[in-house]
């Protein structure tokens, strides 16, 4: 089984990441381990330069060509100077990134492609709202005084 | 060779006219940014932007071939921007003007020879506004035809250069009530080698758009992304608007029968009749023929903000005695008063201008404070009348809304009205001042009982939302308690208030963090593949099919694409 051992600075939750730094380390799995979250032993007991060693101590993401899964580096335990084991769990949206993208989704949210019209309950405000007031172009015509009357010459037709 | 590129953007007017498509020259693509709303063309020497690179084939009976080039022409209204990185940045509050997709054909003769540009037909826009997306980018938002050339109606979908026609237009272009199944006119054969190809009558590259292909394009109209254009609860879809004018005044007056007489009086002319009625040129015994109280003549003294008069003084008789006392008589017993019209233009280009997130109330004399609807008024102006009947006081406010929604939806009607009474009634005996004291206690009463009651109760609409997110948009306005601005203000204590009406407007200020969009996105609504996107995307739904995934994995992807994922 060979395990070659990366570097990555992409996010976790980039589903395509952006790998260097490839180490192939070979080997044997000598305990039964889980294929998600495998631990990965003895790793400087193999035969590295110490170039390749200081790439493996940096690494913090590795692929198992065999079983064609990505898998991130969750901890590097040393004895004697020597990493001797890493504990991984697989990266599910690298390993299947091409069926992932072929998945057609119900988008709730997107950075490109959005509606700026649906509601969007998880945009921040400040707490202040701004209070503006519009007049009308026209007004009332000043305070008059009218007088009504009773008259007993209604006018004529 | 098929190679599933973007050709053109198909728009066929209805009506068996011309038929034309958008399209990219033969040899490009279109960038579907471009017809997203996404960036426009740059120029940085002029405040023309330009969405320029779409080419309209098509032909007619008078001519074998010619492109045409549809350019959408845009004007940014206040102020200038920078290139940065493939966006245009401009200052906020930016808009875009004159937008128009002109349709204008450069001719080609048969030796291919260009021939004069000429105009085909024009699609109007209405002002577009830029849609800024959170940090410092923006773009151009929705385009919103208002004009259709000669046709009413537009039909559109997506022309792939290997035959395949399909709907995915995105939908901001094309009001769904414009989208309608009809007739496909394909255009005639081309010549010369283009888009069009060369002597084809274009029998798979054009096909009819067909209902079942209008009903896909629902699916992409942003803002009704729930509906679809057939079938759909069994609705007509009928979403035309019957106007509803201002009315008209009454036919009929009391002053047009003689009975009573109205007369707008100044100071000394009241203070005349005063001293009239007292004095001994006042025929009682003439009067009392008729009335057992001279005040019995005189049915009102009122101060009213209206100036409605007649420029000759004549006369004043009361009863059947004529007084030595003049006054401008009132002919008409109705007036209108016109406050003039107000633009209720969006501030935020979105959901933020509208309920609940942004409210309006009217501040009306004589009536206070009342509350409205931002939905009804938004992105439409109104007016507002006051019918006024002097010979009571009582007025009428009338707001006439104007307005078309993002949906190009819209009404041009009455939607708004409110009852009060402008006159200040002048005590003249015992009796009418008790009862103009009784008047003004009760409305004092009223305004009191008003705010203790909403301070009791948080008002009718106190706080609305609760479980949403901290300090999002829906808390901070929904959150905010409603607090009744004034009360009953009647003509009697209305006449100390302001004289002008105004609207209040309560509008949320939004924060804008930097990179919000690329950490958490925008609302989408949108069904596609995933690999459709790019940068943030969090996935509402999906029902995913992964050979060789464990049932561990497949919980584990979509509880990341939930989540939020970036592509």
């Amino acid at each position: 089984m060979t395990i070659t051992f990366y570097i990555t600075d992409d996010p976790v939750n980039k589903i395509q990441k952006t790998l260097t730094g490839g180490v192939s380390v070979s080997g044997v799995l000598r305990e039964a381990t889980s294929e998600d979250n495998p631990v990965i032993k003895a790793v400087e007991g193999a035969n590295l330069s110490a170039t390749d060693k200081a790439k493996l101590r940096a690494c913090n993401y590795a692929y198992i060509a065999e079983l064609g899964k990505y898998y991130f580096v969750d901890n590097k335990f040393l004895r004697n100077n020597k990493l001797i084991d890493i504990p991984m769990n697989i990266d599910t949206l690298m390993t299947f990134a091409s069926d992932i993208l072929n998945q057609t989704c119900l988008i709730q949210r997107s950075e490109v492609y959005s509606s700026p019209y649906i509601n969007d309950s998880e945009r921040p405000a400040y707490n202040f709202p701004m209070v503006l007031t519009k007049n009308f172009s026209g007004s009332y015509e000043g305070f008059h005084m009218y007088l009504t009357v009773a008259s007993s010459q209604p006018l004529s037709p | 060779m098929a190679s599933n590129k973007l050709l053109s953007v198909t728009f066929t007017s209805l009506g068996g006219g011309i038929s034309y498509n958008l399209a990219c020259n033969s040899s490009d693509n279109i960038p579907e940014s471009y017809l997203q709303g996404g960036h426009p063309f740059w120029s940085n020497d002029t405040p023309l932007y330009q969405t320029g690179g779409l080419v309209v084939g098509g032909s007619s009976n008078d001519w074998t071939w010619s492109r045409m080039g549809a350019i959408f022409k845009v004007m940014v209204k206040n102020g200038y921007g920078t290139e940065n990185g493939g966006r245009v940045l401009l200052p906020k509050n930016s808009t875009w003007e004159n937008v128009k997709c002109y349709l204008n054909g450069k001719q080609y003769d048969d030796d291919g020879n260009p021939m004069p540009y000429v105009v085909w037909e024009q699609i109007g826009f209405a002002d577009a506004e830029l849609v800024y997306h959170m940090g410092d980018g923006t773009s151009l938002g929705r385009l919103v035809p208002t004009t259709y050339g000669s046709n009413d109606g537009i039909y559109c979908g997506k022309l792939y250069d290997d035959g395949t026609f399909i709907g995915d237009i995105v939908g901001w272009l094309i009001p769904k009530s414009k989208i309608r199944p009809g007739t496909w006119t394909p255009p005639y054969s081309s010549r010369y080698y283009g888009w069009g190809g060369v002597g084809e009558k274009h029998p798979t590259r054009y096909q009819l758009i067909s209902p079942a292909i209008i009903n896909d394009l629902a699916d992409y109209l942003p803002f009704e992304p729930e509906g679809s254009y057939v079938d759909e609860g069994g609705g007509d879809f009928d979403a035309n608007s019957d106007p509803v004018d201002f009315p008209g005044l009454p036919g009929v007056s009391i002053l047009d029968t003689g009975l009573l007489k109205m007369f707008q009086m100044n100071t000394t002319q009241v203070h005349d009749l005063a001293d009239y009625l007292w004095s001994g040129l006042f025929d009682l015994d003439t009067f009392k023929k008729l009335f057992s109280d001279p005040m019995e003549a005189i049915l009102n003294l009122s101060i009213m903000p209206i100036n409605e008069a007649t420029t000759t003084p004549t006369t004043i008789r009361i009863g059947n005695i004529t007084t030595n006392v003049s006054g401008l008589p009132v002919n008409n017993q109705y007036k209108i008063i016109d406050f003039g019209t107000i633009n209720m233009n969006e501030f935020w280009a979105s959901y933020a201008d509208y309920s609940p997130y942004t409210r309006l109330s009217i501040f009306l004399p004589y009536v206070g404070v009342q509350a409205m609807s931002i939905d009804d008024v938004m992105n439409g102006n109104i007016q507002l009348k006051a019918y006024v009947d002097l010979l009571t006081g009582s007025v009428q406010y009338i707001l006439k809304s104007n307005q078309t929604n993002r949906a190009g939806h819209g009404h041009n009607s009455v939607l708004y009205t409110w009852g009060g009474n402008c006159q200040y009634q002048i005590p003249l005996t015992a009796s009418n001042m008790s009862q103009v004291i009784s008047s003004i206690t009760g409305t004092v009463s009223t305004i009191a009982g008003g705010v203790a009651a909403t301070v009791a109760t948080g008002g009718l609409t106190a706080p609305l939302a609760v479980g949403m997110a901290a300090g999002s948009i829906s808390n901070a306005m929904s959150a905010k308690t409603h607090v009744q601005r004034g009360g009953g203000i009647g003509g009697s204590v209305g006449i100390f208030g302001v004289q002008t009406p105004y609207l209040i407007l309560e509008r949320p200020e939004q924060v804008y963090p930097e990179n919000y969009e690329a950490t958490k996105g925008s609302p989408s609504m949108q069904t596609r593949p995933l690999g459709y996107y790019s940068g943030y995307v969090r996935v509402e739904a999906v029902n995913l099919s992964i050979p060789g995934a464990t049932e561990a994995e497949l919980k584990d992807i979509e509880a990341k694409l939930k989540g939020g994922v970036i592509v």
